[in-house]
């Protein structure tokens, strides 16, 4: 968020200097090493300070929820849900929120006690925070469980680029998606014996060949018919940076992540795209271009051969084919984040022959 | 002897000078946090270090690391603003302070058994994970290139990894010819290894050998660390064309014959390790 941040260029710095073949015992090549690890260490030991105009305050609750008193900044545009306790709006940050804007520098965390949850339910009026304990970061990420660290790591890399997350909540906000069964007959013995096939007149064997289906295929949608059983949940609703973005009423996510040790089987899949929230129907037209319409760009369109145009034509069908369906982002922590996106292929309504 | 505090499965290291300290032993863990001076960016992390369960279990192996309860901290200090404001001199206000962790004396004391990490680990992978060690190399996960590790001739931060690493008992023969393929793209070599059949102790046995031999894993707090790198890279060279098929034959001019013994000795020994690359015949 901070154009700051950015101009750091640890790339630039020897850190991420191009790398050596192996070690061949040179003077120079072990400062270099020293001085790459040198700088390493002194950008990780930095300090993590806050301005005190832009310092949040939480509390710790045993509900392992943090308390905000005082919301202020940008960053509660996705996170927490606030909730009136005695006339007061508060909101509330789970465990990831609250240790991302803690490790960030922008929240202090104090641990709540019996007085203080005296003073949230009205028995007591006034509280002094000050006389709380304040939380370092190995104490708040003692709280974790190793589940919870894997979940965050993944949602504090997402957090850094910018992405704006939710937790996974089901499917109550959103309209269910619902399957339908397409507008063409599954099989070519219903192609045959039904209405649809026999009210045309074929005046040849290439209409009647291409009314048939004779490939079957699973269509979008289809797994809705079932219930699968399996331990694979979604676990992060993740939306690209927006302006229009509001707690209480969330757009359709842009992706969906789920954490993974193993690769998911057939089933778990089927599952995991069950539980996905229907994605908004993406505009097929693309947007137009500004080109101006001169000579030249008429000519050049002229010269575009035929093959250029098939060509066109195959990458708009292989981005319709991967596309229209629902989607489900795996995640696996294994030295850094890694992220495999798993759609559905549309192979029933984009025609391939 | 380090202190490795463990939170539910996982081992976190808040402390500089701890990571410093692993490092020294070629124990690279993940940097895992939010950087405080670049907090939107994914190219380096700050705290916590968080240890790989194969690294936690050489540490507490080797004898250099202990494991504690890290749920059970000190009592949180009281932070009065005042006492952890500092004036900013250019831009004026105060600022307030998080800390990161506790300093290695102010852990607790009490320790918690290996157990529940050695029950994780595919002990095949362990055994490899030893033996690489053993041998000089540094270890990183190696999801990224499709393999269980990846192997680095040094500190990862300058050089170039060189082994693609997978336990045998890992492989099928479709996987060879992917990993193998995939190995050469990236330059790298594709190692399957195993251990069948060698008994723990023995590699124990093979690891202290190395050692008498001069490449001090284990003993490095004693030893001058610019001897241990120059060392371990005879071994390293010796290493890679041990397992370089083609270059089986040709001996190191420079390695002492001293070393070569030993080397044949650990090469009669683990003759399980394998390395796949596409033969260029022809």
């Amino acid at each position: 968020m901070n154009d700051d941040d950015f101009k750091l260029d640890i790339e630039d710095e020897e850190v991420y200097n191009l790398k050596d073949f192996e070690p061949d015992g040179t003077d120079y090549q072990q400062n270099k090493l020293s001085n790459s690890l040198d700088l390493i260490y002194s950008l990780i030991s930095e300090e993590i300070k806050t301005h005190e105009k832009n310092c949040i305050v939480g509390i710790y609750l045993k509900t392992q929820e943090t308390i905000i008193l005082k919301p202020k900044g940008n960053f509660f545009r996705d996170f927490g849900y606030s909730k009136t306790l005695n006339g007061n709006i508060y909101v509330f940050l789970n465990k990831l929120e609250s240790l991302y804007l803690l490790q960030r520098g922008n929240l202090i965390i104090y641990l709540g006690n019996e007085k203080f949850n005296h003073y949230l339910d009205g028995y007591i009026n006034n509280f002094n925070v000050n006389e709380l304990y304040s939380l370092n970061l190995q104490h708040f990420y003692s709280f974790l469980c190793s589940s919870d660290l894997k979940k965050y790591q993944v949602f504090a890399y997402l957090k850094r680029l910018g992405y704006l997350i939710k937790e996974y909540d089901g499917l109550k906000n959103h309209p269910p998606p619902i399957f339908q069964i397409g507008v063409q007959d599954k099989s070519m013995y219903q192609d045959i014996f039904t209405k649809g096939f026999r009210d045309k007149h074929y005046f040849g064997y290439k209409e009647i060949f291409e009314r048939l289906r004779v490939i079957p295929s699973a269509q979008n949608f289809e797994s809705l018919q079932k219930n699968y059983e399996s331990d694979f949940e979604i676990h992060f609703n993740v939306w690209k940076p927006r302006n229009n973005f509001s707690k209480k009423n969330l757009p359709v996510p842009d992706f969906m992540i789920c954490m993974v040790d193993e690769f998911p089987k057939i089933n778990d899949v089927y599952s995991l795209l069950n539980k996905v929230i229907k994605p908004e129907k993406k505009s097929d037209t693309k947007p137009k271009s500004n080109k101006v319409q001169t000579r030249n760009n008429l000519k050049k369109d002229k010269e575009k051969t035929e093959r250029d145009k098939e060509r066109e034509r195959e990458r708009e069908r292989d981005f319709k084919l991967k596309n229209n369906g629902r989607n489900v982002i795996l995640a696996k922590v294994d030295n850094g984040v890694n992220f495999i996106s798993l759609s559905e292929m549309d192979f029933e309504s984009v025609s391939l022959y | 002897m380090i202190l490795l505090p463990v939170v539910d499965n996982d081992v976190l290291i808040f402390d500089v000078e701890v990571v410093k300290e692993l490092r020294t032993h070629g124990i690279l863990g993940e940097l895992s946090g939010t950087l405080a001076s670049a907090p939107q960016q994914n190219n380096l992390l700050g705290l916590p270090l968080i240890l790989t369960v194969y690294e936690i279990l050489w540490l507490v192996d080797l004898g250099l690391g202990k494991l504690i309860d890290g749920t059970k901290l000190p009592v949180p200090q009281i932070m009065s603003p005042d006492r952890h404001k500092m004036i900013n001199t250019n831009k004026g206000g105060s600022f307030y302070h998080v800390k990161y962790g506790y300093t290695q004396d102010q852990l607790s004391n009490e320790e918690i058994s290996v157990d529940k990490f050695r029950c994780q680990v595919n002990e095949s992978s362990y055994k490899v994970f030893k033996y690489l060690k053993s041998k000089g190399y540094w270890i990183l996960p190696g999801l990224k290139f499709g393999g269980t590790f990846v192997a680095y001739p040094g500190d990862p931060i300058l050089f170039h990894s060189h082994l693609i690493v997978e336990p045998i008992s890992e492989v099928n023969y479709l996987d060879l010819v992917v990993s193998g393929r995939l190995a050469t793209g990236v330059k790298k070599l594709f190692v399957i290894g195993d251990f069948e059949g060698i008994e723990d102790e023995d590699l124990h046995k093979e690891i202290k050998d190395i050692e008498i031999e001069g490449t001090s894993i284990g003993e490095t707090e004693s030893r001058d660390t610019e001897l241990k790198d120059t060392e371990l890279k005879d071994t390293e060279l010796k290493d890679t064309e041990s397992k370089n098929t083609e270059s089986k034959n040709t001996e190191s001019k420079n390695t002492e014959s001293k070393n070569t013994e030993s080397g044949d000795s650990i090469s009669h020994n683990i003759h399980s390790i394998f390395s796949i690359e596409w033969a260029g015949f022809g």
